[in-house]
Order: structure tokens, then C-alpha cells, then sequence
């Protein structure tokens, strides 16, 4: 009973925390600009995070390891640290824009510039993180974000057309515009597959003390959480396909987006945008900034936990804050959000091998994994959406960023 | 038993005697002898350490900034003797409280978490 | 070595003509992108005078619109805007109201 309590837990937290500043930016720029024709990117990206997720959950649960633990110890500090610090720049990109996400929010509710918010959002943060335990902060923020729901919703009614829905997941290319498209399937895919997700699952899933009668659970939990999370992704991309592109409206600032609830709710529409635009970015950068402290708290050996004291845990505690401040100050140089968050995202597609396929070696060691090593079809489904979207990013990347100026 | 150190020991995690982290092995230290087999003098627990693996330029840039926080005994190393338990990690008979690879653990508390309201 | 040098220029050169393709692109993009705007700024002040969006945002929405109009393809387009925003900030919906006909009608 307390175990189906559990499996119910983590699929309502997976489905509340999915989105975040990039899955919402991203699949609304993708709706109102190429309509349904993007959602097989979503689709991609989530098959892939699902395999992930249910495979750092196996790892931990095996091996008795974190990811980053294992990585350094399988490939030695030398190669592990150079990839690592990637890892962990893009990190602080990311919880720049999830902040940065929170203060727009704000901006849109009360007309007051974003960047003014950087600071009393950032402090907010802090102080959750500092005084209260971090499962019932976690878990808060996650149910809070079932408010994300308001997206499906809205394409019941709307009314979308279901032989279209089914034609936009099988990819193409469209006539015009193919640079910028193919920018948004790589910012897509890194939006869904941010590698903070699956490193914290695996040190929640340590923390949780996991053992073996939890590799089913394990597997429902990463199946069912991350495709109900990725159907509300692919909802953003719907509502922006059927609210604002018939408008003619792109999304290139937030201020754009605000507006693709409005056809569905009315007065209502626009505040449930705001709600789940910062709920989501609050939760994701909770997330972020505690991934990123375990991950150096279990780089370097350190003490690490959920639920330790600043006290009890200093370098940990005092890795999340110096993340947050610098994070904070990225927001308050005042880079546009919008374009922060598309990068950033298109720039975790880049780096996602640095730590997925080090990790996949792990997921194939007997030594770690035992009998429960990889299938080969696994590998192949991660190893290659992982690959061909890094190079997808390396070309384009400096094609938008030549393009966009 | 064989134990591959690259493997099996170097960059594990250690654990003292109330399972408390205290480091990784950064470093492993070989005694040469005459007419021997080499064997394991001792294993380090150094940031320093860690860090001089990249290249020796990296080994002085950790060092100094380091040394705002170390005390003496520093690189901290212990013998196999002392282990307890070798497995996922490797757990030794010392208590981490006071010891050397805690000093940036000490010197946060000092110097910043514990002035802050709310970190007891 | 030779191969992989040419290999290396392949790249550099086909990621040089899909930049010119992309410039090309850009004047496309750039009209589509005031089209957008003053399309916003319509959707905006229409969800405005029925209530549904508040002021602050309404104001904050249509002064970026004008912004990026006068500095993109259909700087003629930003005055219509201002003149909207002008309204909003007075709460004047019968005048956004007929602004939105005047403009729409265009």
C-alpha cells in the first residue's frame, strides 16, 4: 500500500514538474510559428527521457551509486572534470533562465521590468532551499504544478483536429524558414531532455534508499510521469497552434505567449498562463539548484542530503547558494528571457553527451549493473536521439544565432 | 582477492568509521622496494591532489587557493590498515569530525553558513 | 591529414551557404515578425477593452510592440500602437474600441 502510495507520488510529481521556462518557450514558439508540425520533437525528446529516467532509477537502485559518483570513478577525475564543469555552466544557464521565467511571470502580472524581480525571486529561493526540508518543498511545488494541466485542457476547448495532431508527429521540414526550425527541434529536445532531471532522479532515488523490489516501480514511475509530462509539452505546442498562430501571432517575447490561453478561458486564461509560468519555473529551479549541489557534493565526496541542516552540510549549502546568487545575477544583467532561455536550451542538446554517453557506458558495465545491464535496444533508442540531436545542435546553433541578427 | 587500484580504489568514495563522507581517494601512493613487488604505502584524500592529475599547473592553482582553508595535515593520507570495509565505498577507522579533509566543510561553517539565521 | 583537413572546410563552406540561405531568410522573417507585432498589439488592446487582460500587462505588451514595430520592417505601423497604448493608459475603451475597427479596417 505505502509503496502504490509512493508509485502514485512520483508519477504526480513527474507529471507536475515536467514543465518548465524551457518546455513552455520552446513548444509555444514552435505552435504559434509552425504549428502541430513540431510536436514529433516533444514526442523524440520524452521517448528518450523516459529511458532515461528508468535508467539512472535502475543504476541507483543496483549499483547503490549516483551518476556522477560512478562517472568519476569509472573514467577517472582527468576526464570526468572538464565535461562535469560543462555540465554544470549549462546548469546555471538554465536556472538563470527558470529565474528569469519566475520574474516575467511577475513582469506580466504587474507591468513591473523583470530584472527588478531578480533578487527578491532569487532570495525567495534561497530561503525555501535554507529553512525548509526539501521532499515537502519538492513535492509542494510539484503538486502545485498540476496547475500545468490547464494547457490539455485547453485543447478540448479549443477542439483540435485529431488526423492533424497525428500528422505532426511524424517529422518534417517545412518549405520556409528551415534554419530557424531546426533550431527549435534542437531547443525542443533540450528542453525535454534536461540532463538535471535524470541526475536527480538517481540521487533521489539513493536518498529514498531504493532497493530492488523498486525496479517495477521504478519503471512505472519513469514511464508513466514522463509521458504525461511530455503530452502537457506537446498541449503548449497545441494551444499556441490553435490560439495564436491563426492570429498571426509568433512568440518572441513572453508578453506574445501571455496571450494563448486567452481564447480558451477568457479572463481566466491569462492568469492560468501566469500561474503556470512561474509555478513551473519555481519548481524547475528548485530542482536545478539542488541537482547542481549534489552533483558537486557527490563529485568531490562530500556530505550531501535532502533533508541535512546548512548547518550539518556547509560546502553543500553553500554550493546552492553561490549557484542561486550567480544565477541571480545573470537575471539582473537583464539579457533578454526569452532568447536566454532558447539557448540555454539548445546549448544542454549540445552538451547532453558529455553526460549521457558516459553514463550509457556505466548502464552496460556488468560491474555496476549486474544482470540488469542494458538491452541493446535501449542503448541504441538513447544513444542515437542523444547523438543526432548534439550534431543537429552544432550546426545549428551558429546558423541562428548568424541568423537572428 | 585482487583489487585493480585505477579500478576498484582510485576516485572511490570514503567513508569514516560512523559512515560520515569524507573525500575521494585523490591520490595513491606506491612504495618502491628492492627486490619487492611494489605495494600501497598510503592513500590521499587532497583536492590538490586531484586537481595536479589534470597537469601540474592545475595542482598550483588548487593549491593556493586551498590554502585559505587547510591546516596542517595536508595531502591527508591513511594506510590499508586502516580500512574497514571495502565495497561500493571504502569506510576507515577514523572519525571525520576533526579531520583534515573536513577543513572546507569547517571553514564554510565559519566563516559563512553558521552567520546566517537558519543554518542550525 | 590532407583528408581530414578538406573534410573540416567541407563543413566550414556548407555551414557558410546555409548561413547565406539564412540571410536571405532574413528580410522574410523580419516581416513576418512585424506582422506579428502589430497583430499582437490588436490582440492585445481587443482582450484589454473586454476585460481579460490587466492594464499593467496591456500597457507593458503594447509599448514593446510599438518598439519593435518602429525598429523593424513596418516602422509605420508603430504610431497606430502608440495611439492604442495611449488609450489604454487613459482607460479609454470606446477610444481603443474604435481604434481597433480604424485599424483593423486598413
Amino acid at each position: 500500500m505505502k509503496k502504490i502510495l509512493g508509485i502514485a507520488l512520483g508519477i504526480v510529481t513527474s507529471i507536475g514538474g515536467f514543465l518548465d521556462v524551457g518546455s513552455i518557450a520552446t513548444s509555444a514558439q514552435a505552435g504559434a510559428a509552425f504549428g502541430l508540425s513540431l510536436l514529433w520533437a516533444v514526442l523524440l525528446g520524452t521517448i528518450c527521457v523516459i529511458f532515461l529516467v528508468e535508467m539512472s532509477g535502475r543504476f541507483s537502485i543496483v549499483s547503490g551509486h549516483t551518476i556522477i559518483d560512478a562517472i568519476r570513478k569509472r573514467f577517472g577525475f582527468a576526464a570526468f572534470i572538464v565535461p562535469f564543469a560543462a555540465t554544470l555552466l549549462v546548469n546555471l544557464l538554465v536556472l538563470a533562465a527558470e529565474l528569469g521565467g519566475v520574474c516575467v511571470a511577475l513582469q506580466l502580472l504587474t507591468g513591473i521590468g523583470f530584472q527588478l524581480w531578480a533578487i527578491p525571486v532569487a532570495l525567495a529561493l534561497w530561503m525555501l532551499l535554507w529553512l525548509a526540508t526539501f521532499d515537502m518543498v519538492e513535492n509542494g511545488a510539484a503538486l502545485l504544478g498540476l496547475v500545468t494541466l490547464c494547457f490539455v485542457v485547453a485543447i478540448f476547448v479549443l477542439g483540435a483536429e485529431p488526423v492533424e495532431l497525428a500528422a505532426g508527429l511524424v517529422p518534417s521540414l517545412p518549405a520556409e524558414e528551415r534554419t530557424h526550425y531546426l533550431f527549435l527541434v534542437v531547443s525542443i529536445i533540450g528542453a525535454t531532455i534536461a540532463p538535471y532531471l535524470f541526475l536527480f532522479y538517481s540521487s533521489g532515488a539513493i536518498e529514498d534508499k531504493w532497493d530492488k523490489s523498486f525496479i517495477t516501480a521504478n519503471r512505472v514511475i519513469a514511464t508513466l510521469g514522463m509521458s504525461f509530462g511530455g503530452l502537457i509539452s506537446m498541449a503548449v505546442i497545441i494551444v499556441a497552434a490553435l490560439a495564436l498562430k491563426p492570429q498571426g501571432i509568433r512568440v518572441e517575447e513572453f508578453e506574445q505567449a501571455a496571450l494563448m490561453l486567452v481564447p480558451a478561458y477568457g479572463g481566466w486564461g491569462f492568469y492560468l498562463f501566469v500561474a503556470s509560468l512561474a509555478i513551473a519555473c519555481f519548481g524547475a529551479a528548485l530542482e536545478l539548484s539542488l541537482a547542481s549541489a549534489y552533483s558537486v557534493s557527490q563529485a568531490f565526496g562530500w556530505n550531501w542530503g535532502e533533508n541535512l541542516k546548512p548547518r550539518e552540510a556547509a560546502r553543500f549549502s553553500t554550493t546552492y547558494s553561490a549557484f542561486i546568487a550567480a544565477a541571480g545575477l545573470i537575471v539582473l544583467v537583464g539579457l533578454n528571457p526569452m532568447k536566454l532561455t532558447l539557448f540555454s536550451m539548445a546549448i544542454t542538446a549540445l552538451v547532453l553527451p558529455l553526460t549521457a554517453l558516459p553514463f550509457l557506458v556505466l548502464m552496460n558495465d556488468p560491474r555496476y549493473m549486474g544482470s540488469h545491464v542494458n538491452s541493446r535496444f535501449s542503448n541504441a533508442v538513447v544513444a542515437l536521439i542523444v547523438v543526432l540531436t548534439g550534431i543537429l545542435a552544432v550546426v545549428s546553433i551558429p546558423l541562428e544565432l548568424i541568423g537572428s541578427k | 582477492m585482487t583489487i585493480d587500484l585505477i579500478r576498484d580504489v582510485l576516485d572511490t568514495q570514503v567513508l569514516d568509521r560512523r559512515k560520515q563522507p569524507l573525500g575521494k581517494v585523490d591520490g595513491i601512493g606506491l612504495e618502491l622496494r628492492e627486490g619487492a613487488a611494489p605495494r600501497v604505502a598510503y592513500l590521499e584524500i587532497d583536492g590538490v591532489t586531484a586537481w595536479r592529475r589534470l597537469g601540474a599547473r592545475y595542482g598550483r592553482w588548487a593549491a593556493r587557493i586551498a590554502s585559505r582553508w587547510q591546516h596542517e595535515g595536508h595531502p591527508y593520507r591513511f594506510r590499508w590498515s586502516q580500512v574497514l570495509d571495502f565495497g561500493i565505498d571504502i569506510e576507515i577507522d577514523v572519525d571525520a569530525h576533526r579531520s583534515p579533509p573536513l577543513d572546507l566543510e569547517r571553514w564554510l561553517s565559519d566563516k559563512f553558513v553558521n552567520r546566517i539565521p537558519g543554518a542550525k | 591529414m590532407p583528408c581530414r583537413c578538406s573534410a573540416g572546410r567541407r563543413a566550414v563552406v556548407a555551414i557558410a551557404l546555409a548561413a547565406l540561405a539564412a540571410c536571405g531568410d532574413q528580410d522574410e522573417q523580419k516581416l513576418k515578425s512585424a506582422r506579428s507585432w502589430s497583430a499582437t498589439a490588436l490582440v492585445v488592446a481587443r482582450h484589454w477593452e473586454q476585460g481579460e487582460v490587466p492594464t499593467a500587462y496591456a500597457k507593458r505588451a503594447l509599448r514593446k510592440a510599438s518598439e519593435e514595430l518602429a525598429n523593424g520592417a513596418l516602422p509605420e505601423a508603430a504610431e497606430p500602437v502608440d495611439e492604442l497604448r495611449e488609450a489604454v493608459e487613459r482607460g479609454d475603451r470606446a477610444a481603443v474600441r474604435r481604434l481597433i475597427t480604424e485599424i483593423a479596417g486598413r
